[in-house]
């Protein structure tokens, strides 16, 4: 692979940005959506902007991930991708459901300029608003030694951590001192490298290596978090424990990024049950707990996103009732996605699996009939 | 005088069925003469041959529609005495017996089999007939049957008569369609082969009639013994049967692939082999199936010659030569692929109506038509004219109509306008429920007084009520009166067999004025009565299933059917003989055509025809030219297409500049290429040329003295190779006409040949066999190879063998325009096949002739696009003309139409806007696709005219925006918990 | 005790699986009463939610009948239901809810014995496994 080299003397956050603005100077792009502090200093939004001078308030890294880029990416493009081009700065994660997003028509990718960065992960959004400093302080400590301190579980197994399927990507790991990588992913990164006059033909062997070394390693402990996690959540018992605290809030649902419905399933129509209903179910089971059906919409929904789920943590996140959630789902996603040879946001040529079929499949899921039975 | 317009059909086959349908759609009478007691008692192809071990054309037949709504007349035990009079003009004369217990009033109930007093064996002397594996088809042992009228007494719909006369009717009809059954080959036939003799040896249909009710299981090949055999032998009969015995049907080697893979499914650990003289499947994903059994392990062996011994109780001897060596198998049970006899109708019906048989004793067609036979007006379709493949046999039917509305009188049914429906929008749900005892039989084996007492209480029922039923007539009137007096606006009836009787249950229910979406059909009898035994349990079961017609109903919603105008015109793309065929079939009977040619002339590849076909196209030209209702344009083609089936518009880039052209149909005749081979050294050398090139060159080579001393032909150039995985269909006629031909100007032929498709024309094979023109057989990809030494050419194959020769001619085939295809099908949103070729409802899994996707009596299977000729498949000429005239035959079924109703009516598939996020998936799943996304809105909109209301668009969409007319998202979660809370 | 009946729910398709089950009752072959059949229009119809919901709400296991691979009535649905399946048994077997609760097993029109064979052997097999915890739970 190779990458062109840019300068980056005083951070990396320094490096990507002053990169970002020449672009933008030379008409490369017309408007950038970047993660920039909130004005109250406490948190990170998304900010479409096209004056340059915003970018000094621009965190290419944020220490926590409020909202999922490609949601708000989506609310973008979703109708459409417009005359401008805007470039857009993501952790791989999200640059993933963006990706499953563009398969499923909520994002347009037509006009937009995917950026990606190697990411060491975020902290958990519950700590870090409880004191943001504090969270500040030890992020850069983080972005130094590439370790995450205040484990976020999602990002402490995420083996998808480097270059996506995105147009550019900054590489971190690996870079010589004071600088950076550029690694084109498509043609289009490489026109945008050529018209800013960038060579981009030198080796990235170090960045590739530390990628490789760095996902080795956490693939082999995603691995064994899974088995163990697993172990605690299967069976009945152990599962709806897990879930009994949960409110029917739907947040998990509402922060999703791959949850593009304006009317989530499980609040419509469908689940519009009568008092007799209810009591009915009642007397078949002895009682009914409420708000009820819990159980149906953390199966449901996993049954409708789960194939599409790039493991971002975001549901667990904002759920106010400290349900693991993303854990629970990304052991169902994982497993699901296997199922069809599937990697959410791996490439945006592969097909939903959900929308496609061979004849020859899946034998497994079918009962054989071979003989007839108590003859 | 005016022509007579009723349409006779006489016989069943699928052929016949086809043009039934086609005909009554059309608007014409028809008379169905049924040889047999009851429905399919005439085996026909399909069900003769069962290739595949489910069928389903009961279900697709349109007797049953056609004849609720009175437009088809269907006589039993029927046989054709007389005709005369000529085309337009017929009068027939026929004898026809009703049957015993007419099928289509009978309810089905079970009484005289109850009350008759004969038992026989582990029957009645009245039963159900066991090998009808759906309809219940009453059947009267008339040997046992002491005729006491027990039965009659007391059946309660007067469905059964032990009494039935036999009578003589003379009816005036305009045309007449023989369509007579399958003649399978008997014991006798397959004397050779020891059917009959031994356990070990059995028919394929036989195994498959075995499996009807469990499909291809190892109890179907259990022997008598009781043993599972570990080694099969699968024999295709016609290959090694005795002359003039039977004809093989082109599916016959796929059946032996499919039944051999089948073999390997059930027994991972036999020993599958099947033995055959060549391959011959040549339809759509016929050659796959090839690999598909290669590939599961089966062994193919390719012989000449076979010997079949019963070694005693043991096994069957299997002796057969391979590449010039014996060999002996011997397997455990022998399974036969058998072909066709010539009709044994034959001679009566030329005697009747002076139609001639062939020289297999066929009936014979005339030349360029495609199932009109030497008499004009009375066509023959089907195997009655020849084997043939299932989809061709149902071509034909639609072909029909194509070539007899000219002798045809103006339409003469019309249907009846359905009842009013009251608006009940708005209304509180008043449900009622009836409950049906089949006039009393169903008290026996349930309380239905239980039942009625606990389904009053619940929520939202209002009336409960048993009703004697709804199925006859007389039940039905009487159930919709009981229906509106009750003032409900639901109802749920609890009844029988909706997939039969769904028809006569929508009228119950729209004769009391109610909207069909507002009711509910419960199976009482299908899911309780006939199939459980403990009383208490089944009446839990039947509250819980009626439970479920009542949550379904409270949250139903009316609607009513959409209509749509439709363009009375068709747009044909390709001038070739496939497209002159289908514009020729549609202006000619009426309607405006536009034909857009891309050259500067009409005809196609006209260069590839023998002369006599040569003047075909010249004269079709001419009249496709002269005809008013044909607008011709050439040197233009499609360049863009909006609108979807019934209502397109295109536009067309003439030279003239764009024209816009709406159309309700388009056909795609855009035709194929010839393959240009690569390697062989064509092109090196003037002496290695194509067939076509010699063809070309052929008069003058005949012309000279002698012919070229020594030629070899290599078939398969370009066919059944990695890159075009199908049969050419053309490439082993063609070489056989020249093989023999230059025969007999005394040159020494050689053929290099995988497997003589020569389907059709096996005289051709033998007459070119007798004269001496040498086969030379090569495995599988192991091509021989074209060298040069010197200044001869030498063909040497894979085991080394050399052969010099003066010319050597490449048998190439039939490739699809890919570039142009590929156009055609994004302007048109129309799939193509994996061959590059367009897509069909022929291009079915497992392969062709899987006939249910053929069978489906559904215009708009394809959005009114129909691939003909060289673009749905490679073919030869006449099968060509056959595609187009089926294409035109569909295309007239719907073209008379003003008002285009969608296929299922009001149960369609429509979207909530509000909810719908324009993810598209739902598109993307849509099997007929009928959604599109609104890109204003960016919403998606569906094409009821398309929709079949199948649901898969309901399933893939996350939230629901998708729905049924009846099947809401409201609908399904609150019905499974009533289901499962009672 | 009394022996413990499994309640089962059986997805039929409107054509070859309800077809099966009415050439079974045109025969009079014998099931148990506490099969409860649901008809939907096409197994490709069928949503996961409908499977995972039977489960919780009080079935012991669920059976998917529709037509054989190639020969669906509405073309291809067959095959997307069986992707389906595969999704619901993967979220089950990963959180151990019993993915062997769920059949898939196509039966085509004529085929009755096998309807009522499929029913007999779930039957049994379901009575092996014991109940289905789920459906007892008051906190799902």
């Amino acid at each position: 692979m190779k990458g062109a080299v840019i300068q980056a003397k005083a951070g990396i956050a320094d490096g990507i940005l002053n990169f970002l603005k020449e672009a933008l100077d030379k008409g490369f792009f017309d408007a950038l959506l970047l993660p920039v502090r909130v004005p109250a200093g406490d948190s990170f939004s998304y900010i479409l902007m096209r004056d340059t001078s915003l970018l000094d308030g621009a965190f290419p890294l944020p220490p926590v991930m409020p909202v999922q880029g490609a949601r708000a990416l989506s609310s973008l493009t979703r109708y459409g991708k417009g005359t401008n081009r805007i470039a857009v700065l993501m952790r791989p994660c999200e640059i993933r459901a963006a990706i499953e997003l563009h398969k499923l028509d909520q994002v347009d990718l037509e006009n937009i300029f995917l950026l990606s960065v190697d990411c060491p992960g975020v902290l958990p959004l519950g700590d870090y608003i409880k004191d943001p400093r504090k969270g500040d302080a030890l992020y850069e400590k983080v972005l130094q030694e590439w370790i995450i301190r205040s484990p976020r579980w999602a990002c402490d197994i995420c083996d998808k951590f480097s270059m996506p399927h995105s147009d550019a990507h900054f590489g971190i790991l690996g870079a010589p001192e004071s600088s950076l990588f550029v690694i084109p992913g498509t043609t289009k990164g490489k026109d945008f490298l050529e018209s800013l006059d960038i060579e981009y033909h030198t080796s990235v062997k170090s960045w590739e290596t530390k990628v490789q070394e760095l996902t080795e390693e956490i693939s082999k402990k995603r691995e064994q978090t899974l088995q163990a996690l697993s172990r605690d959540t299967r069976g009945p018992e152990r599962l709806l424990g897990i879930f009994s605290k949960c409110i029917n809030c739907h947040n998990c649902m509402r922060v999703c990024p791959i949850c593009y419905c304006r009317q989530c399933y499980f609040d419509s129509d469908a689940l519009k049950l009568t008092p007799d209903n209810y009591l009915m179910r009642a007397q078949k089971k002895g009682a009914l707990r409420f708000m009820p059906d819990t159980l149906l919409f953390q199966l449901g929904r996993m049954s409708h996103m789960g194939l599409s789920c790039v493991s971002c943590g975001t549901c667990e996140d904002a759920c106010p009732m400290a349900i693991p959630v993303s854990r629970i789902f990304t052991l169902v996603a994982d497993s699901m996605q296997e199922v069809f040879d599937y990697v959410a946001g791996r490439n945006p040529q592969d097909p939903l699996p959900q929308i496609v079929y061979k004849e020859e499949e899946l034998k497994e899921v079918e009962k054989a009939y071979i003989e007839t039975y108590n003859k | 005088m005016a022509k007579e317009s009723t349409v006779l059909i006489y016989g069943t086959n699928l052929g016949g069925y086809r043009a039934a349908y086609a005909f009554c759609k059309k608007g014409y009478k028809v008379i169905l003469l049924n040889r047999g007691r009851y429905v399919d008692e005439m085996k026909n192809q399909a069900l003769a041959q069962l290739p595949l071990d489910f069928c389903w054309i009961c279900g697709h037949m349109p007797q049953r529609l056609f004849k609720a709504i009175g437009c088809v007349t269907d006589c039993y035990n029927a046989e054709l005495l007389e005709v005369s009079g000529e085309a337009g003009h017929f009068k027939v004369k026929y004898r026809t017996k009703a049957q015993l217990v007419n099928n289509f009033a009978c309810a089905e109930c079970d009484q005289c089999i109850e009350v008759c007093p004969v038992r026989v064996g582990d029957r009645k002397a009245i039963f159900v007939h066991p090998e009808a594996a759906w309809e219940n088809i009453y059947l009267i042992d008339w040997e046992q049957c002491t005729r006491c009228g027990k039965c009659e007494e007391i059946c309660p719909t007067g469905a059964l008569k032990l009494e039935r006369s036999e009578e003589v009717q003379e009816m005036d009809v305009g045309v007449i369609i023989l369509a007579p059954e399958f003649d399978e080959p008997i014991e006798a036939d397959l004397e050779e082969f020891g059917l009959g003799k031994t356990p070990h040896v059995m028919k394929n249909s036989t195994i498959a009639r075995k499996s009807l009710l469990t499909n291809f299981v190892r109890d179907s090949v259990t022997l008598p013994s009781g043993k599972v055999p570990q080694s099969f032998g699968i024999v295709i009969t016609p290959h090694f049967n005795k002359s003039g015995i039977e004809y093989e049907n082109y599916n016959l080697s796929v059946s032996a692939a499919h039944r051999a893979v089948k073999l390997k499914e059930i027994l991972p650990e036999a020993q599958v082999t099947i033995f055959l003289r060549d391959y011959r499947g040549f339809g759509k994903k016929h050659y796959l199936w090839y690999k598909k059994a290669q590939d599961a392990g089966v062994q193919l062996v390719k012989t000449h010659k076979l010997k079949m011994t019963p070694q005693g109780e043991e096994n069957v001897a299997i002796e057969y030569e391979e590449n010039g060596r014996g060999g002996t198998q011997r397997v455990e049970l022998a399974i036969l692929i058998t072909g066709q006899k010539s009709p044994a109708l034959m001679e009566p019906l030329s005697r009747i109506c002076g139609v001639k048989a062939d020289d297999r004793g066929f009936c014979q067609i005339r030349p360029f038509s495609s199932c009109e036979t030497d008499v004009d007006g009375i066509f023959a379709v089907g195997e009655f004219s020849g084997p043939k493949g299932n989809p061709e046999t149902i071509w034909e039917g639609c072909a029909a109509l194509t070539e007899a509305l000219k002798y045809l009188g103006e339409p003469n049914f019309q249907r009846a306008a359905p009842p009013p429906l009251k608006d009940m929008a708005g209304e509180r749900p008043r449900v009622g429920v009836f409950i049906c005892s089949c006039f009393g039989t169903f008290n026996k084996r349930m309380d239905l007084e239980v039942l009625r007492e606990t389904t009053e209480g619940l929520p939202g029922v209002s009336h409960t009520e048993i009703i004697r039923a709804c199925c006859t007539p007389a039940t039905i009137k009487e159930t919709a009166e009981r229906i509106k007096k009750s003032g409900v606006n639901r109802v749920v009836l609890a009844v029988c067999t909706p997939l039969q009787k769904l028809l006569k249950y929508r009228k119950t229910v729209m004769m009391a004025g109610l909207n069909p979406l507002l009711t509910e059909y419960v199976r009482l009898r299908e899911d309780v009565i006939y199939v459980h035994k403990d009383r208490d349990k089944m009446l839990t079961k039947a509250l819980a299933l009626i439970r479920v017609g009542i949550e379904r109903v409270r949250r139903g919603a009316q609607a009513s059917p959409p209509t749509d105008a439709f363009t009375p015109h068709a747009l044909v793309i390709g001038g070739g003989l496939s497209g002159l065929v289908a514009a020729d079939g549609i202006a000619s009977n009426g309607f405006t055509v536009t034909l857009v040619e891309q050259k500067d002339t009409l005809g196609g590849h006209i260069e590839y025809l023998w002369p006599a076909q040569k003047d075909y196209v010249w004269s079709l030209i001419s009249k496709v030219e002269s005809n008013s209702n044909v607008i011709v344009y050439k040197n233009a083609v499609l360049k863009e297409t909006a609108g979807y089936a019934g209502n397109f518009k295109a536009t067309v880039s003439t030279p003239d500049g764009d024209v816009s052209v709406d159309t309700g149909v388009v056909i795609l005749a855009t035709g194929a290429r010839e393959y240009r081979p690569d390697g062989f050294l064509y092109g090196k050398d003037p002496r290695i040329i194509t067939q076509l090139e010699l063809k070309e060159r052929l008069p003058q080579l005949l012309k000279a003295e002698r012919g070229p001393r020594a030629v070899a032909m290599v078939q398969c150039v370009g066919s059944k190779d990695a890159r075009h995985p199908y049969c050419s269909r053309i490439c082993c006629d063609q070489a056989l006409e020249n093989a023999i031909k230059l025969r007999q100007k005394n040159s020494d032929v050689t053929i290099f040949y995988r497997d003589m498709t020569s389907y059709g024309q096996e005289n051709l094979y033998k007459k070119a066999g007798k004269l001496g023109v040498k086969f030379v057989r090569f495995e599988d990809h192991h091509y021989p190879e074209v060298r040069k030494s010197g200044k001869t050419l030498e063909v040497v194959t894979a085991n080394g063998n050399k052969q010099e020769a003066d010319l050597v001619v490449l048998s190439t085939g039939i490739v699809p325009d890919i570039a142009n295809n590929e156009d055609l099908s994004f302007l048109l949103g129309y799939p193509l096949d994996a061959d590059g070729f367009f897509d069909s409802d022929a291009n079915a899994y497992p392969y062709e002739e899987a006939i249910k996707r053929l069978t489906k009596p559904y215009e708009w299977a394809t959005n009114c696009i129909y691939p003909v000729g060289l673009a749905h498949s490679p073919r030869g000429f006449d099968a060509c003309i056959l595609t187009a005239r089926d294409a035109a035959g569909r295309a007239l079924t719907i073209l008379g139409k003003k008002r285009m109703p969608p296929p299922n009516a009001m149960y369609v598939a429509d979207v909530k806007e509000s909810l719908c996020m324009g993810c598209g998936v739902c598109v993307d799943v849509c099997a007929y696709s009928a959604r599109h996304i609104d890109p204003s809105k960016k919403v998606a909109v569906v094409h009821p005219f398309l929709c079949d209301s199948c649901g898969s668009c309901v399933a893939i969409c996350p939230n629901d925006a998708s729905y049924l007319t009846d099947f809401k998202s409201n609908q399904p979660i609150g019905a499974l918990d009533v289901l499962l809370g009672t | 005790m009394k022996e413990f009946e499994p309640k089962i729910v059986y997805f039929l398709c409107d054509w070859c699986g309800t077809g099966g089950c009415e050439t079974a009752s045109a025969h009079h072959l014998y099931y148990p009463e506490n099969v409860l059949i649901s008809r939907v229009h096409c197994t490709g119809s069928l949503s996961a939610v409908h499977i995972l919901r039977s489960l919780i709400e009080g079935a012991d296991g669920v059976v998917i009948s529709g037509c054989h691979p190639g020969d669906c009535h509405f073309e291809t649905g067959n095959y997307r239901a069986r992707r389906r399946v595969a999704v619901v048994k993967s979220i089950l077997e990963t959180l151990e809810l019993g993915p062997e609760r769920v059949w898939f097993r196509y039966v085509a029109h004529g085929e009755g014995r096998r309807f009522v064979d499929t029913a007999a052997e779930f039957n049994d097999h379901l009575k092996k496994l014991g109940p289905n915890p789920l459906k007892l739970r008051r906190d799902t």
